[in-house]
């Protein structure tokens, strides 16, 4: 019963900004264009995006420099506010040690770089495409009105959003992928060698591998099903958690089902609320 | 030739019959629970939406709780429109099972209500129990002594070398009942719908008895029960309102055993009753 609360009150978050955008009248777009280049061209390499509202794009290029499209659009209340979102809201690009970061900033951007969105009379919105060398490890965000694709990348990522799904295709490295609502989809061009996490409250997640894939799944879904092309073989299952607090004892289970594929290697974990876990295998 | 052949088809069925054990291995989920005060009798409660509950009684201190699923997640029984394109589907055998023990009071808690899951409970001798289930399981107690609540719906409730006092209720099943001891101050019931009543007292228990088999079911008792000659009459008169005037006459036998006690209900409507003096 206790999800049935988290279901309704994920719902509400997500409802929120839907209906901040309704009195939104003025509006105002331009469109953007960088280049950022890396201090040290053969060395390895991160860029990070950290957006609040819009889409982020992210393709591996036969490059060694960040190439930066975009288009801002302002929404607001009147003209004045639409002035102060020109004010408060900008989007700052910087380059450090071959990390390249591109975030948007402005008042809601707490000291600890979270967010916290209280009911503004304005929305600044940023559809981020980059292009980025194939070989780049990725720390992409967003929260509100955008998906995240990214495409052709090679190395280590870590992708969050919040309202919008996750896509990443022909993807060589680890690292995880996590939204709230909307569904996570991560197809591998190699198999992947560390460990991975994906996964999203409201919407499916499935992870596309080769054939010769040996990796150990720890799978959740709390409605739904869980599909494979692979055979699996059923792992043993993992020791819950004990605690004893103020002298009352607890113990939960592990929740997660553990399969192995192929001769099992790194731990891919794959979790939902409300949709299917797929591992799909190409050319199955 | 012949028992050759049959050589690696035993080697194959051993193979497979190992598998089937690992795989049972990963729904079952155990875990040993100390409790705050050794030495006092514990309370249990726990309640199944779909699945059976045991609980045996045995010379320990702690208890310890097993849950197993079987496997199939309810409402899923249908074959899915990706496995008809070729997919397999997982099954997710968690019971999310959640244990608390407070003041020696122990709880269990699972998602029976997603996936089928099978409690096996083995608790110190002293014990009160609060069992509960719904759908797909039965209840079974063995060699515990204290008060026990056993409620089902569709499942039957079997108790065997309890000691204390029941109270027994399910509504398709049979109830079955032996005591080792009863309690002597302590009013116990064994209702169900459908299905008999099968209940083993000592020679010795002293009873006030309300026995009901509504429907052309059979009362069969070792005892001598000294039946009281009247059946209870109710009158309802609510002439005075414009209502109406309602006589309800119970058609239970009600009688007592051993010169009577506290009272002990035996109420089934599609079944037999059997009272049986232990031996």
């Amino acid at each position: 019963m206790k999800h049935g609360f988290l279901i309704i009150a994920v719902a509400a978050l997500a409802a929120l900004p839907a209906l901040s955008h309704e009195r939104l009248d003025m509006e105002e777009s331009e469109s953007l264009s960088h280049t950022i280049a890396f201090s040290h061209p053969v060395a390895a390499k991160t860029v990070t995006v950290d957006n609040v509202f819009g889409t982020i794009t992210v393709i591996g290029q036969a490059i060694a420099d960040v190439r930066l499209e975009g288009k801002k659009v302002l929404r607001a209340e009147s003209r004045d506010d639409l002035e102060r979102a020109k004010r408060e809201v900008r989007l700052d690009i910087g380059e450090k040690e071959n990390h390249v970061c591109i975030l948007v900033d402005g008042p809601f951007r707490c000291s600890n770089g979270s967010i916290h969105w209280d009911d503004r009379d304005y929305v600044v919105a940023y559809d981020l495409t980059l292009q980025v060398p194939a070989h780049c490890d990725l720390v992409l965000k967003t929260v509100n009105d955008g998906d995240i694709l990214v495409r052709e990348v090679s190395g280590t990522f870590s992708v969050h959003n919040v309202n919008g799904k996750i896509t990443m295709e022909r993807i060589v490295g680890s690292g995880r992928a996590r939204t709230v609502n909307g569904e996570v989809r991560v197809d591998f061009k190699q198999n992947p060698a560390a460990d991975c996490s994906f996964s999203t409250v409201n919407g499916d997640v499935q992870a596309g591998f080769n054939p010769a894939l040996s990796a150990d799944f720890q799978l959740k879904t709390f409605n739904g099903d869980i599909l494979s092309d692979f055979e699996v073989t059923y792992l043993p299952r993992r020791a819950g958690s004990t605690e004893r607090e103020n002298g009352k004892f607890v113990y939960r289970s592990d929740r997660f089902q553990g399969v192995r594929i192929g001769q099992g290697g790194p731990q891919i974990k794959m979790e939902t609320l409300n949709g299917d876990i797929v591992i799909a295998g190409h050319g199955k | 030739m012949k028992t050759n052949k049959r050589i690696p088809l035993a080697l194959f069925v051993a193979f497979s019959c190992g598998l089937f054990v690992r795989s049972q291995d990963s729904s079952t989920d155990r875990i040993v629970v100390p409790l705050s005060d050794p030495g006092k009798p514990l309370i249990l409660k726990a309640d199944l939406v779909n699945g059976g509950i045991s609980v045996t009684g045995y010379d320990g201190k702690e208890v310890v709780v097993e849950s197993k699923t079987r496997g199939r997640r309810i409402g899923h029984e249908h074959k899915a429109k990706e496995e008809a394109a070729g997919m397999k589907r997982l099954t997710q055998e968690t019971s999310g099972l959640e244990v608390s023990e407070e003041h020696n009071v122990v709880r269990i808690d699972t998602e029976s209500w997603n996936a089928t899951t099978d409690l096996i409970i083995r608790v110190p001798v002293a014990a009160s129990l609060k069992l509960e289930c719904v759908n797909n399981g039965d209840i079974v107690v063995d060699n515990v002594h204290g008060e026990i609540e056993a409620e089902n719906v569709n499942g039957s409730i079997t108790l065997t070398r309890v000691a204390g006092s029941v109270m027994a209720e399910t509504v398709n099943g049979k109830i079955l009942a032996t005591f080792s001891r009863v309690a002597p101050d302590k009013a116990m019931s064994f209702v169900t719908l459908n299905g008999d009543i099968d209940v083993t007292l000592p020679a010795d228990v002293k009873a006030n008895v309300r026995i009901k088999s509504e429907q052309q079911g059979d009362v069969y008792s070792d005892f001598d029960i000294q039946v009281k000659a009247e059946s209870k009459k109710t009158v309802e008169d609510k002439r005075k309102e414009g209502g109406r005037y309602r006589v309800s006459i119970d058609n239970s036998i009600f009688g007592s055993i051993n010169g009577g006690g506290p009272e002990f209900q035996f109420q089934t409507f599609n079944g037999d009753i059997m009272l049986r003096k232990a031996k």
